[in-house]
């Protein structure tokens, strides 16, 4: 039987990296491990809480542990699997040369599951309350590795067979009642995370529930915790069905960039979100903080939506008269801002190296972080005002919090992405992490 | 071959290829000029299967490109304006997996012709953006389609690697290959081209052979037909 041609050149250029770069990396990619222990040490008090004496109470707190972690898991899984089967770094080279859709579809499977396997391990340190009970740690693992599983699963299914189904007339209907501004082909991709994630989240709490059921005697349980693989299997079958009309993902991919590309060229003439606060800045920050909210705004425009998203979030979160409200925001608003951020590495990341080389703009890492920070406003404000309107003044220190929170990630993101480019979130993550932890600690 | 049947692009009001009916047969080499926004690199596309005409029919090598958009690949090799390769990847490890992917192909010779023989097995991630060139350009020869389209693909080539890479379009050419070349560089044009295609606002404005533009005419003739195609302030 031949090699798998895709294998053999991710094998090869692995090697290759490998002889360029040295242990560098491998020892950079501890970073998040190393996070993960520093977070799951300084969230000791949350855990405590949640793991009360009595068995049963105790089971409610396992649950609240391993569906969390699955979860997580299971969010990461789905949502990177898009960008490795439809927005791949290797798009551009697939697209030009014959396809072998089973063989692609193999070897991005497993390029997925060797670079995604050591989230199982930074999971399973969020497991550390359990290890004093061999039982409910096997379970509790068994429902981590259900989500990496099906969100791997739900993953490769749901986005390769999102790009066949956004050019269905059948469809077409449906996808203009909830595209939004996007072109009508992109409907589907938009939302084929969301739906992987829902999937795969569905599994994981399934599991979770069944590995409770396990933990208190009730052995018929078990069927929950087979949910996970279930999808996990039924995703790959579809996508093995959907591997074929890989072909066809460029041109849809074209439509939609072609599509933007007139959008974008028509909008040049109107505000930018948050352009006004450019007025603000001080003189030496403003050509970067000009340039840097455009192209959030016009390259990245999910993820400044997606912080409305969660400034709804932490408003939710806020909107209680419960005595622990304050610290629940600190929580979920850390963990808001820490899954915005990342697009400062991403900016990182995506800028030409050469150019900033030749034409240093003044400044340019303080700008970014002051876009970055600007942008967080939402978040911050939002549970802000919320819980201000149920507490009053108790709000203000956790607010401050989060004030403190989004300036330390903002200048992280900044700087990590400008410094480190690709490898920014190396740094970034366990800080992030870290920050959260803060966050929730009283 | 190439054959172009009331291709049309639309994007929303703007046309970016109207109407164009075009083909090319085994053994042409034809030049495809045109200025900035005219519609190359759409049409370009189109022949790829990256975009999708609105209206009309693009076959190549006899494979409807929307129909069978996997078996148009195996008609086509296509170097587009900006190099896609693995930088972790050696020029010659690069045309294994392509060869592995058409099934066949002659690494040795598609080396030879484009004249990467002497670097082939250092990493792409070295090469300059000439060389770059030229491995995409062998990856696109190296299994002899039946179709070869480039897109601005002699760019940033020294005088000695563009004559190697004529020289090696024309040898494709006498094999049988249809050769589509966008380019800017009308010098180009006249030289390897046996029948240029002229492109203004999305149609066909001229199709001539090169034999019967005469040296030096070409310039003066995409002069003329711009200005002709171009409206005048009172018509805007």
């Amino acid at each position: 039987m031949p090699a798998n041609p895709y294998r053999v050149a991710d094998d090869r250029q692995r090697a290759a990296r490998r002889r360029e770069h040295g242990l560098g990396p491998r020892i950079a990619a501890l970073a998040p491990l190393a996070g993960a222990i520093g977070a799951v040490w300084l969230a000791g008090d949350l855990y405590a809480t949640l793991l009360p004496p009595g068995e049963s109470s105790w089971i409610a707190g396992f649950s609240a542990i391993a569906s969390r972690a699955g979860l997580v898991v299971a969010a990461l899984l789905s949502l990177s699997t898009y960008d490795t089967v439809v927005r791949g770094p290797d798009r551009g080279i697939v697209d030009l040369h014959p396809l072998l859709p089973a063989a692609w579809l193999r070897a991005r499977t497993e390029l997925v599951v060797r670079e995604r396997a050591w989230w199982l391990v930074v999971g399973a340190v969020f497991l550390a309350p359990l290890y004093p009970r061999l039982d409910a740690l096997l379970l509790g693992f068994l429902v981590l590795f259900g989500g990496w599983a099906a969100g791997i699963g739900a993953g490769l299914g749901v986005n390769l067979v999102a790009p066949s189904l956004a050019g269905r007339p059948a469809l077409a209907g449906l996808f203009d009642a909830i595209r939004g501004p996007n072109p009508r082909l992109q409907a589907a991709l938009l939302y084929a995370p969301g739906v992987a994630l829902t999937i795969a989240g569905a599994a994981t709490l399934a599991a979770s529930w069944g590995a409770s059921e396990v933990l208190m005697g009730r052995n018929a349980g078990a069927v929950g915790l087979l949910a996970p693989f279930v999808v996990a299997a039924a995703g790959l079958a579809l996508a093995s069905r959907a591997a074929p009309s890989i072909a066809g993902i460029g041109a849809v991919l074209g439509e939609i960039e072609g599509a933007w590309a007139r959008a974008d060229a028509a909008e040049d003439a109107h505000t930018v979100y948050l352009e006004w606060t450019v007025r603000l800045a001080p003189a030496s920050l403003r050509l970067g903080l000009r340039k840097d909210l455009r192209h959030l705004w016009r390259a990245h425009r999910g993820w400044i939506t997606g912080s409305w998203g969660l400034g709804l979030l932490a408003a939710t979160s806020g909107w209680t008269d419960a005595a622990d409200g304050p610290d629940r925001l600190a929580r979920v608003g850390a963990a808001a801002l820490g899954a915005f951020g990342l697009v400062g590495v991403r900016l990182g990341a995506a800028d030409p190296k050469w150019l900033d080389d030749m034409l240093p703009l003044p400044g340019r890492r303080a700008a970014r972080a002051t876009a970055l920070f600007a942008c967080m406003q939402v978040v911050v404000l939002m549970g802000g005002a919320s819980l201000f309107v149920r507490q009053g003044v108790l709000a203000l220190p956790t607010v401050a919090r989060l004030e403190a929170g989004a300036l330390v990630l903002a200048v992280v993101a900044a700087w990590a992405g400008d410094a480190l480019r690709g490898r920014g979130g190396l740094v970034y993550l366990p800080v992030a992490l870290l920050v959260w932890s803060l966050g929730g600690a009283s | 071959m190439i054959e172009l049947v009331g291709v049309r692009k639309v994007y929303g009001r703007t046309v970016a290829v109207d109407h164009v009916d075009l083909t090319i047969g085994p053994g042409e080499l034809v030049g495809l000029i045109g200025h900035n926004g005219a519609g190359k690199s759409t049409l370009l596309k189109m022949l790829a299967g990256q975009l999708l005409p609105t209206e009309g029919t693009v076959r190549v090598g006899g494979v409807d490109v929307r129909a069978n958009p996997a078996g148009a690949r195996h008609a086509l090799g296509f170097v587009p304006e900006e190099p896609a390769l693995y930088d972790y990847l050696t020029a010659r490890e690069f045309l294994e997996l392509v060869v592995s992917l058409r099934g066949r192909g002659d690494i040795d010779a598609a080396l030879e012709m484009t004249g990467l023989g002497d670097d082939a097995n250092r990493l792409i991630r070295e090469y300059s953006q000439g060389m770059r060139r030229k491995t995409a350009l062998a990856a696109a020869i190296v299994a002899r389609p039946p179709v070869v389209v480039l897109d601005e693909a002699l760019n940033g080539l020294d005088p000695p690697s563009a004559a190697r890479v004529k020289a090696a379009l024309r040898q494709l050419c006498d094999e049988g290959m249809t050769v589509l070349l966008s380019t800017h560089i009308l010098e180009t044009i006249e030289r390897v081209a046996g029948r240029v295609v002229m492109l203004a606002r999305g149609r066909v404005v001229a199709d001539e052979a090169t034999a019967a533009i005469g040296a030096e005419g070409l310039e003066r003739l995409f002069l003329q037909r711009i200005a002709e195609t171009t409206p005048t302030p009172a018509a805007r």
